[in-house]
């Protein structure tokens, strides 16, 4: 991943969208991209080709994110992939499922400040029954900050962007917690689908393997013409690990039931 | 819809500990069923009458009464979901409703 630009204070923005894990497939790595300040506009280039330009640093910033995106997903494009995040525990790898707003990004970064290894907060890709985190900057919303304690004086030291589903995020990953981040293919030991609850407790609730397919499933994208490989990977993937539906109060609790799940 | 139920040829089954995934490949969809419904799913194979099936089912289970409106809305939803059809086989004394 090369992002190369003549503007100091744009240079310092960009650091954002590095990514620093250390990955088995780097898939950012084919990124490159130049962005020249001329006239006070900002030019982004790639591979010799102008592709847009404009005066607004944080824009650019945004403009990049969304491409450098777009190039991993072109890269990705043959793994089926859920809507996940994921870290380990105990040498086992752990699964947080669910849809979006389901709380995957607040829990994973509790997690981080938990003695919790973590590796993505959106997406795993599936190849067989291994998979591995999506090599993205963790989203994490002003409103989480509140939630985790320790991420406050960290949070100081990033900058924030806007959405456009509302609140502004800041891109995150563990390293800015002083910790290793790591991309690496690996089985699953534990799932659990989050539901949202945000009442006084959090539990975790056996579902039917079926249904607990069903759900994996139904969070998953990216299928081939013919998916069915895939989704015999995907049940292979729910039948061979432990199972349970979190739905999430406190997260103090949902922490400790992620460890003894684990344990 | 008389005769016996019958599978789809086109269906791709997955099984889990406690039911099915079955993925329709000429409707491209994926389905999802319990352990109930896996064996009425099973029981379709053509040889089996509706009637039979509701029968067999209410032996398996040690039923009281026949789970005859459980399993014709099974083998309705199945049927409208294109994962059986219906042939005329030679057993095709079916229940009432059918």
């Amino acid at each position: 991943m090369t992002i190369v630009t003549d503007c100091e204070a744009l240079h310092l923005r960009l650091q954002d969208l590095r990514i620093f894990a250390e990955q088995d497939r780097p898939f950012s790595d084919a990124f490159s991209v130049e962005v020249l300040k001329k006239d006070g506009r900002y030019t982004i280039m790639e591979g010799g080709e102008t592709l847009i330009a404009s005066d607004d640093a944080e824009w650019v910033t945004l403009y990049i994110n969304e491409l450098l995106n777009f190039h991993l997903a072109q890269q990705m494009r043959d793994y089926v992939k859920i809507h996940a995040a994921c870290g380990s525990f105990n040498g086992k790898r752990f699964l947080l499922a669910g849809a979006k707003g389901a709380g995957k990004t607040t829990l994973i970064t509790r997690c981080l400040f938990e003695g919790i290894t973590v590796y993505g907060d959106e997406k795993v890709l599936v190849r067989g029954q291994d998979v591995i985190p999506l090599p993205r900057k963790f989203h994490v919303k002003e409103g989480t900050v509140p939630l985790i304690p320790k991420l406050g004086p960290i949070w100081d030291n990033l900058t924030s962007y806007p959405t456009s589903h509302g609140p502004r995020v800041c891109f995150f990953d563990p390293t800015d917690a002083g910790c290793n981040w790591q991309a690496r293919w690996g089985k699953v030991d534990t799932i659990f689908y989050l539901e949202p609850d945000h009442g006084d407790t959090t539990r975790v609730e056996t579902r039917p393997q079926w249904l607990m397919a069903q759900q994996i499933i139904t969070q998953s994208l990216d299928f081939d013409v013919n998916p069915e490989i895939q989704i015999s990977d995907l049940c292979r993937i729910v039948t061979e690990s432990k199972t349970g539906v979190m739905r999430i109060g406190p997260l103090d609790r949902a922490i400790t039931a992620i460890k003894e799940m684990l344990l | 819809m008389t005769g016996n139920p019958k599978q789809h040829p086109n269906l791709k089954i997955f099984e889990t500990d406690d039911g099915y995934v079955v993925y329709h490949r000429e409707t491209d969809r994926v389905h999802f069923l319990n352990h109930t419904a896996v064996l009425v799913l099973e029981l379709c194979n053509g040889r089996h009458s509706v009637g039979e099936m509701i029968a067999i089912l209410g032996e398996s289970y040690g039923l009281d009464a026949p789970p005859e409106k459980e399993v014709i809305n099974i083998i309705d939803k199945f049927e409208k979901e294109g994962l059986i059809t219906f042939n005329s086989g030679p057993n095709t004394t079916s229940s009432a409703s059918r």
